[in-house]
């Protein structure tokens, strides 16, 4: 038997790692925690507020070229981007649909709209193929001159008031938006090669967006001025002698919703590396800031925010009684840390470590997010940049010279959360993923109820940790040595993948989500709020302990905003009052 | 059909993972299939041509014969190159970190050009590895050399008929892995020679063009191939139920 060889690859170049400052970076049992990632809300580089930056700085140039609807809204409309380097199209199909087919479901076959990006100018021709295919969304095909493939289902709640309000002259009523703050919800953005689309490496070293789920986030943000422009639409021509335009102020304080489940859950576990750049650059973010000396202006500035986060808590709606709960406590612990930072006596070069240190004592993960969100709000210049490495390679290699030793020291060293469960107790293995004959969604099974165990996803990290820490041991029990892991994988090739992803994510601390998802009483929403929340949603509204909804550009700058000032002040925005929304005449 | 390298990727890992192919082995042996339809040489056709026969093996799929130092012998029961060959290129690399040459031969396998791909992700980590397998009918042998250097994103492959007379017995089921430490000579091998004809060279140029024309604009696939391999793809997907929708996937009011 060869003995082992100890070696590292470094993986690094493509997983940029930043300057940090003078403050460490928490630690992966902090930060990884899930529910900590379940209490995460939006920061200045999540990707909504980095493309809103620089469609402002670069004035890209927005135009609805066409814009063919009925009396009823139904119809084609086509929105013309130049950036400083392309031409892009976004087509949007707007169609009937009867109500006992409006379903946010991934597993919908019908939708009140469907719309795609696309690269370059859009020619008739390419329009009836664009027409054929993108209303049937997964079951039509496409080609790589798309993008982004999306859909979108009107909120029942919202769209017929304002067409009714705007109809007879009147503004709809805010109290409605600040409930439920947009007119439509998408329920899948598709990118990345789905269904014929343009892989992501087409765009990764694209200007516009090489950035992760950049191009998904515009067409998004389009699809919200459609959104206002179709309402308009049809109250003018319902009663075009009554009919008003929407107030700019409420224009800007409707967003785009989203309605997600499931499907969002994989991807956290199956992208380790892009999760780790997420979390690394957050952190380094956080950590930069941290350091930064604070003053008496800093220090008003973030009572501000405070203030401001309180305000917009307050106009926060769910009727999850858990969130609800969570909502009330964050914004009775935001109230308790602005009262707090404006009398402490701290040292002005401690103070953001002593907030930091106070909300870990006295308050809960929700509150200790924000205001880490909130602090990064203060130094722009230390932040913002970072926003440029959230992209980062997927490739796990295995490195099968490393010795079993090495491996089970990496495991004790980095997966000690994992090897602690006891995966004898059924409770730990209570539930099972799978993926459904119904769109291939994933979902949660009881085991030992629900059919399809045999069939169970390999989303068990902490489970496939615990068993490669058990196989190796007994591996080195049997040998007498330790040895080559290729030697031991060879014998046991069902041990690859988590052996090889064990070596990978040794490098990339933030890799992994330390939560067993097998266990009794696991919240999966967990799972896709911190997706989300990285996405740069606001508003989180679970419909259940394994889908939620969200709001999106809420406060964001029109199109017609763009090329104006922009204060990057957007992302917590409060509803219009009544003075501010004085009468308006725009017809 | 045309088809995303996305799509192609993720529906060969999924088929085969139907088929039995233990996690890791199966993303790796379906990495190896579309790297050959990514770069020109017909990773698709292979994988329609031998779709069939993969379900039919036991894992581990390979064995250790006869091993001393750098040299060691294995043996797949007339299986794939796709069952674990992959493992046989990281015992190479392993071996020649220790001894400085590590040679590995295979026998029993098939498909053996698929190991392109892996040695590229060989290099990638670090080392110089060189494959060797022998193709065509008796007696008109034609020898296949593929070189991936350290860190060299792609490797270069060659193919010769090895006497100019086609009188080489082909032995069509044995792969030569050679890895080292320290080479200089792996790209030694010359066009030039007298006695080898050069019948196709395609460079790590070439290959990176015919990569990024991929990621551009796609591949296209035969529809039947396509539809076999969804087919199997599904084989893992759980019929569906009231019960599945709504607890299974938490389903409230989707409509409001």
């Amino acid at each position: 038997m060869a003995t082992s060889v100890r070696r590292t690859v470094s993986t690094q170049a493509d997983n940029p790692r930043p300057d940090t400052g003078r403050v460490p970076l928490r630690p992966a049992s902090e930060v990884m925690d899930l529910e900590r990632l379940g209490s995460l809300h939006q920061c200045r580089i999540s990707f909504i507020r980095t493309i809103m930056r620089k469609v402002m700085a670069e004035r890209w140039g927005i135009q609805r070229q066409r814009f063919d609807l009925d009396d009823n809204g139904y119809g084609t409309c086509i929105y013309r981007i130049a950036s400083p380097t392309r031409i892009y199209n976004l087509v949007i199909f707007a169609q009937h649909l009867d109500a006992k087919d409006r379903s946010d479901r991934v597993i919908a076959q019908a939708w009140d709209l469907a719309f795609a990006l696309c690269l370059g100018d859009v020619d008739e021709a390419y329009l009836a193929v664009l027409r054929e295919n993108v209303p049937r969304q997964e079951a039509g095909r496409c080609d790589p001159r798309v993008l982004v493939l999306s859909r979108a289902n009107r909120s029942l709640r919202n769209f017929d008031a304002m067409v009714d309000a705007l109809a007879s002259g009147e503004q709809p009523d805010p109290d409605a938006l600040a409930k439920v703050g947009y007119l439509y919800r998408t329920t899948a953005v598709y990118g990345n090669g789905k269904f014929g689309i343009a892989d992501y490496p087409r765009l990764r070293d694209s200007d516009d967006f090489g950035l992760p789920f950049s191009a998904q986030m515009f067409s998004v943000y389009l699809l919200r001025d459609f959104s206002i422009r179709q309402v308009e639409h049809i109250a003018r021509r319902r009663a075009p002698d009554t009919a008003v335009g929407l107030h700019p102020k409420l224009q800007r304080y409707l967003g785009i919703g989203n309605s997600t489940g499931l499907g969002m859950a994989p991807f956290l576990i199956n992208h380790p590396q892009l999760i780790n750049q997420w979390l690394l650059m957050r952190e380094s973010a956080l950590s930069r800031c941290l350091g930064e000396i604070p003053n008496e202006q800093t220090r008003q500035q973030m009572i501000d925010l405070i203030d401001h986060s309180i305000a917009h808590t307050a106009q926060t709606h769910t009727d999850d009684p858990r969130q609800s709960k969570a909502n009330q406590r964050l914004g009775q612990e935001l109230a308790d840390a602005r009262d707090w930072l404006a009398s402490t006596d701290t040292s002005e070069v401690m103070l953001w470590q002593a907030l930091l240190n106070w909300s870990r004592a006295h308050a809960s993960l929700e509150t200790n997010e924000l205001l880490n969100s909130l602090l990064m709000e203060l130094y722009p210049e230390r932040v913002d940049e970072l926003e440029q490495t959230m992209a980062a390679a997927e490739s796990q290699d295995l490195t099968p010279e490393m010795g079993t030793d090495d491996l089970l020291a990496r495991l004790r060293r980095d997966y000690d959360w994992a090897i602690a469960y006891d995966f004898s107790d059924p409770e730990q293995t209570h539930l099972f993923w799978y993926r459904s004959a119904e769109k291939e969604e994933p979902r949660l099974g009881e085991r030992g109820v629900d059919p399809g165990e045999e069939n169970e996803m390999g989303l068990d990290i902490a489970r496939q940790a615990d068993s490669l820490y058990q196989a190796l041991r007994e591996w080195e029990a049997q040998q007498g040595q330790a040895t080559p892991l290729v030697e031991f994988l060879l014998a046991y090739p069902r041990f690859k993948a988590i052996a090889r992803r064990v070596q990978t994510l040794s490098e990339h601390a933030y890799g992994d989500i330390r939560a067993n998802v097998l266990a009794r009483g696991t919240l999966p929403i967990h799972l896709l709020r911190c997706k989300l929340a990285f996405f740069g949603a606001t508003k989180f509204d679970p419909r259940s302990d394994r889908w939620v909804r969200i709001t999106m550009f809420q406060g964001a700058p029109c199109i017609e905003d763009i090329g104006t000032h922009f204060a990057d002040d957007w992302w917590m925005p409060l509803k219009p009052t009544v003075e501010e929304l004085a009468p308006c005449t725009s017809r | 059909m045309h088809v995303s390298l996305n799509e192609f990727t993720s529906t060969c890992r999924r088929a085969l993972d139907s088929l039995g192919f233990p996690p890791g082995e199966y993303e790796d042996a379906a990495e190896m299939v579309v790297w050959l339809e990514q770069h020109g040489l017909g990773g698709a056709r292979l994988l329609g041509e031998i779709l069939p026969r993969l379900a039919d093996n036991r894992w581990p799929a390979l064995s250790v014969t006869h091993t001393d130092g750098g040299c060691v012998i294995m043996q797949m029961d007339e299986g794939s190159i796709l069952h674990g060959g992959s493992l046989a290129a990281d015992l190479a690399c392993t071996r020649a970190l220790a001894t400085g040459l590590g040679i590995v031969r295979l026998h029993g396998c098939s498909d053996r050009s698929f190991i392109l791909g892996y040695l590229a992700r060989c290099a990638r980590r670090g080392h110089h590895i060189a494959a060797f397998w022998c193709t065509g009918e008796p007696r008109r042998a034609i020898q296949n050399v593929a070189v991936a250097l350290a860190d060299a994103k792609l490797p270069v492959f060659r193919r010769f008929r090895a006497d100019g007379g086609g009188e080489q017995e082909a032995d069509t089921d044995t792969l030569t892995l050679m890895a080292t430490r320290d080479f200089a000579m792996l790209p030694a091998a010359s066009a030039e020679h007298v006695d080898m004809e050069l019948l196709e060279m395609v460079t790590a140029e070439e290959f990176e063009a015919r990569s990024r024309r991929a990621w551009d604009q796609g591949v296209e696939i035969d529809a039947t191939l396509w539809r076999d391999l969804s087919a199997i793809r599904d084989q893992r997907l759980v019929p569906t139920s009231d019960a599945s929708r709504h607890r299974g996937a938490g389903e409230t009011n989707p409509a409001d």
